[in-house]
């Protein structure tokens, strides 16, 4: 009987070895992150950004629809009177520590102004640079990134 | 009663009551682009269409439709809601659909209703409007090709302000609202026409992109303005009134405000107003903390009371504090400091209410501001209302308009409601009291009093008798210049109306003798029987906001809380800003140096050892102050507020405190305690300080109407008839009779701080008629220098048709003190106009 069972487990533990050992041979899925990179889908729910027109023209009206939307209040819209008594949007702050990344803000924008990227990543030293004004989502996004 | 079916629910209505009312009855919703409460039937957008059975027609406007006994309507089928859908997509036609820019989303009736009947496309194509938008007129921004022409706002501007200023220009497909020629508004600036805009066609300039309307959060308070006591509704965001709009079932004011109600709040988020309390040291304000300032105050105070006695301390408050905090001001004076030396309003603009009290034994509005609508006559005695109170014009105007009221203007100049009267009589200015004598004069000779009323209800008639007889109409027409078949007439329709009421405004920046004109307009009003009546009365308006409450919490030198007698009466306000009378001085909320018709107040308060100003901002008398206390606006404070109708309403704190001011009420409390007078605090300060004196305000206070115990439901009740008569104002050739007129609501205290106010008050102005102007060789606009023996100041000339020869009228100013010409009786007086 004991025999059996120092033959059974012996048994197991080749097998367990052998999936390892074959696992050698296949090709690794983890990503060397801050080296390598992952491509993420178009569908994929990253930083938010805003958009201009074919003229070069903000796109934002400054209705505050994605603001009404946010369901964790997290955008923050001060509109006035500009140039020819035109509503311009003075400020434009999407907290990012406060982002769901829900996408509902996207969703309610009736001018196709506010999109979603692939940027994931958001982290940064302090949480005042959490709040992404309007300066910066109109540009490409200015993230922190890992450097060599 | 009519009984009839909707939507198989059997409802009563009363007779001439429109299906739509029913419908409202019935639980039914109907939608309305044209349809207001408030205004007459008219039928324009034909969305509130139902079925009616046997009907010949298909379907039946439901707003312009009698109900009749047996009807049986539906108002949702199938056919009705294809047919709305239609009309909504005719309107979205030629409708902009710019909707995330426009001001009005969120609360736009044809938004509502597209989104709620799931129009999302559109059947019809045709043009979109491009009409220039009216950026030119001040304070109201119009965009004609929003418009659905449902004509709202022509029917507001008609019916209720009586101005009509816009009106519907061109035919068929080129129908718009406009003015005439085009030109940009001209108009009182009411803003009632944005307020019942469906659509975003009239929006306030001032909240033009400001925020979107659903993140406001709104809460209703009182308003600072005028004595009517208008709920408004303040729509706040991050801690700033970002508009006010009103509703149509808050409020005694049914959703109706004026100008200064609606625009008139940009003073809260002046970056002019104090912050911190200041002291001078050396002639310099230097921020100090609360407690240093306080501390200072009653050292001073103490001070000066150990070495020359409390008498030589005056103290000034304002009718704009609220209930609560006069209370306990006239407290801190009067047991605090031990002086009755108290006083408001320059000491004569809460006058008329103690004409009041003398003659009916009631100081106050004898009746309620909506019994005016059901009257059948009014006079209006030197009652300007376009100026002074707007809302109160809106009840003469339904009253002439709805229910065939006859109004009779006694004027020193053609006011905006002389248009529609049955009498004007323009009288020389000052000879109010002469023009009454007159009018009463003609009724006990024509035998148009009411004699049982006299002999029952009434003492000293044969005083008035006696007093009356010289003044015949002749006599009258002599010193008035009023002609007496005009008289005869204003008698006539006065005293032959079943129910008939008296308007009169007194207030600072009027005549002075408001207590005279009220006992003169209380003379007429007993002669007839008048009083104790419903819709009839007599109404004296009060200029500010609580003046009613001014004088019933005792801030006066003459009366404790609850006109209780007082032992020994301090001095009046003229008496204390005479030089070298007092020592020292606390004026709250007062600016007698703008104000005042005083030449020497700036001499007599640089004169005092001890100042202290107690404001929001830095004024002409607060420069001149050694300590300055700043303080909270009315919406960072609650409390309350009496109205004319003695009506008392709480305020709601709607903003949090700015920088570091206190509320008036605070810092008296902390005052009080430093200065060791007796208080009781708990939460509500006024309940707390009120139950301990058994006082009639005890009984003021209890209920949101006072006032319902009137003395004359008292039997033993007698109205006293007090003759009064003036002395006659004789000019020269060379000369013009000044006088002043009260538009109130620009005296400043607030408007001066509000620039977009200012924009459309324009400049200080002298107004002469054309005639008196080509004499003197005047042009509109023209720079001038007027004098009296009082004083002298430079105006711009106006010319007017509606001013009398021989008269100039000064308007009061919120920049400039107008008032120094008249002197300290404040009667009109003699003057020269030059060119400058």
């Amino acid at each position: 009987m004991k025999i059996n069972r120092v033959i059974s487990s012996i048994i197991e533990f080749i097998r367990g070895l052998s999936v390892t050992f074959w696992h050698l041979f296949v090709p690794s899925v983890t990503l060397q992150y801050p080296r390598q990179r992952w491509t993420v889908s178009d569908r994929y729910r990253g930083l938010e950004r805003l958009a201009v027109d074919e003229e070069g023209r903000e796109r934002c009206v400054g209705c505050c629809l994605c603001a009404q939307m946010c369901p964790s209040n997290a955008i923050k819209i001060v509109t006035g009177e500009g140039k020819d008594y035109n509503k311009e949007v003075i400020s434009f702050e999407i907290d990012i520590a406060r982002c769901l990344f829900c996408g509902l803000c996207v969703e309610a924008c009736p001018k196709n102004a506010l999109s979603m990227t692939g940027e994931y990543e958001l982290a940064c030293y302090n949480r005042a640079g959490m709040i992404y004004t309007k300066e910066g989502l109109y540009k490409s996004p200015d993230v922190t990134r890992y450097k060599k | 009663m009519i009984t009839l079916t909707i939507d198989n629910k059997k409802v009563v209505v009363e007779d001439g009551a429109t299906i739509l009312a029913a419908c409202e009855m019935a639980g039914s919703k109907v939608p309305t682009l044209c349809h207001e409460k408030k205004l007459l039937s008219f039928g324009a957008c034909r969305i509130c269409l139902v079925e009616v059975e046997g009907t010949r027609t298909k379907f039946t406007p439901s707003c312009t439709t009698p109900a009749t006994d047996g009807m049986v309507v539906k108002t949702m089928t199938e056919a009705l809601i294809k047919a709305r859908r239609t009309i909504l997509e005719l309107l979205l036609i030629s409708h902009p659909l710019d909707c995330p820019v426009c001001d009005k989303a969120g609360e736009c009736s044809l938004q509502d209703l597209v989104y709620e009947y799931g129009v999302s496309g559109n059947r019809f194509k045709g043009i979109k409007f491009t009409l220039p938008v009216d950026h030119i007129s001040p304070l109201i921004e119009r965009d004609l090709n929003r418009c659905i022409l449902c004509g709202k706002c022509v029917r507001i501007c008609d019916e209720l302000q009586g101005v009509s200023e816009i009106s519907f220009v061109n035919r068929g497909m080129r129908t718009k609202i406009g003015t005439d020629f085009d030109r940009p508004l001209d108009c009182e600036f009411c803003g009632q026409c944005i307020s019942v805009c469906p659509v975003g066609a009239l929006t306030s300039k001032l909240f033009k992109y400001k925020a979107r309307l659903w993140e406001l959060e709104n809460i209703p308070t009182i308003c600072p303005y005028c004595s009517n006591g208008c709920t408004l509704i303040l729509g706040i965001k991050d801690n700033q009134i970002k508009t006010i709009t009103s509703h149509d079932d808050i409020g005694i004011n049914e959703g109706n405000l004026c100008a200064k109600g609606r625009f008139g709040y940009e003073f809260v988020a002046n970056p002019l107003r104090l912050k911190k309390p200041l002291v001078k040291r050396d002639g310099k304000f230097e921020e100090v903390d609360w407690d240093e300032a306080l501390g200072l105050v009653v050292t001073k105070f103490n001070e000066i009371k150990t070495d020359s006695g409390a008498n030589s301390i005056g103290a000034l408050g304002s009718a704009r504090l609220t209930n609560e905090e006069i209370y306990l001001f006239q407290h801190l004076i009067r047991q605090g400091l031990g002086t009755n030396n108290i006083d408001h309003g320059g000491g004569y603009s809460y006058q008329g209410l103690i004409g009041l009290k003398e003659s009916l034994d009631y100081p106050a509005s004898t009746n309620s501001i909506h019994e005016i609508r059901e009257t059948k006559a009014i006079l209006l005695l030197r009652a300007d209302l376009n100026e002074t109170h707007p809302n109160i014009k809106i009840e003469v105007n339904l009253a002439i308009n709805r229910h065939q009221a006859r109004l009779i203007v006694a004027d020193n100049k053609r006011i905006k409601l002389s248009a529609n009267v049955a009498s004007n009589l323009i009288y020389k200015p000052g000879t109010e009291l002469t023009l009454i004598n007159g009018l009463i004069n003609l009724l006990i000779k024509n035998d148009l009093i009411n004699k049982d009323f006299i002999k029952e209800k009434t003492t000293g008639f044969d005083k008035l008798l006696s007093c009356v007889k010289k003044y015949t109409p002749e006599y009258v027409e002599g010193i008035c210049e009023v002609n007496p078949q005009d008289l005869e007439l204003a008698a006539r329709v006065y005293a032959e109306a079943e129910k008939a009421c008296i308007i009169v405004t007194c207030g600072m920046g009027l005549c002075g003798n408001n207590r005279d004109i009220a006992l003169a307009a209380s003379n007429l009003a007993l002669l007839t029987g008048n009083i104790g009546k419903e819709s009839s009365g007599v109404y004296i308006l009060p200029e500010k906001n609580n003046s009613q409450g001014a004088l019933d919490m005792g801030a006066v030198p003459g009366f404790l809380p609850g006109y209780m007698p007082v032992d020994k009466p301090g001095y009046s306000a003229f008496q204390m800003l005479e030089a070298g009378k007092l020592k020292g001085m606390f004026i709250v909320g007062e600016n007698p140096v703008m104000t005042y018709p005083l030449p020497d107040v700036q001499k007599a308060l640089e004169s005092l050892e001890f100042l202290v100003v107690q404001d929001m901002f830095m004024t002409p008398t607060a420069e001149l102050a050694d300590v300055i206390l700043p303080v909270g606006s009315f919406a960072e404070k609650e409390g309350t507020y009496a109205n004319l109708g003695k009506r008392v309403q709480k305020l709601k704190k709607a903003l949090l405190c700015h920088g570091e001011t206190k509320s008036d009420l605070e810092i008296f409390i902390d005052l009080c305690q430093r200065m060791g007078c007796e208080i009781t605090t708990d939460n509500n300060p006024l309940t707390s300080f009120i139950k301990e004196e058994s006082n009639p305000l005890t009984s003021f206070i209890k209920g949101e109407f006072a006032g319902e115990d009137k003395p004359w439901k008292n039997n033993n009740w007698k109205g006293k008839f007090i003759p009064v008569e003036s002395d006659e104002i004789k000019t020269d050739r060379d000369e013009l009779l000044l006088v002043s007129t009260g538009s109130h609501l620009y005296s400043g205290s607030l408007s001066a701080w509000s620039p977009h106010l200012l924009e459309v008050k324009g400049e200080a102005c002298v107004e002469v008629n054309y005639k008196d102007a080509k004499k003197i060789g005047l042009d509109a606009g023209d720079p001038v220098k007027i004098s009296s023996k009082n004083a002298s100041i430079k105006l711009k000339a106006r010319l007017s048709d509606n001013i009398p020869e021989g008269v100039a009228v000064v308007e009061t100013h919120p920049l400039l003190n107008v008032m120094v010409l008249f002197g300290q009786k404040m009667m009109p007086i003699k003057g020269k106009i030059g060119k400058e």
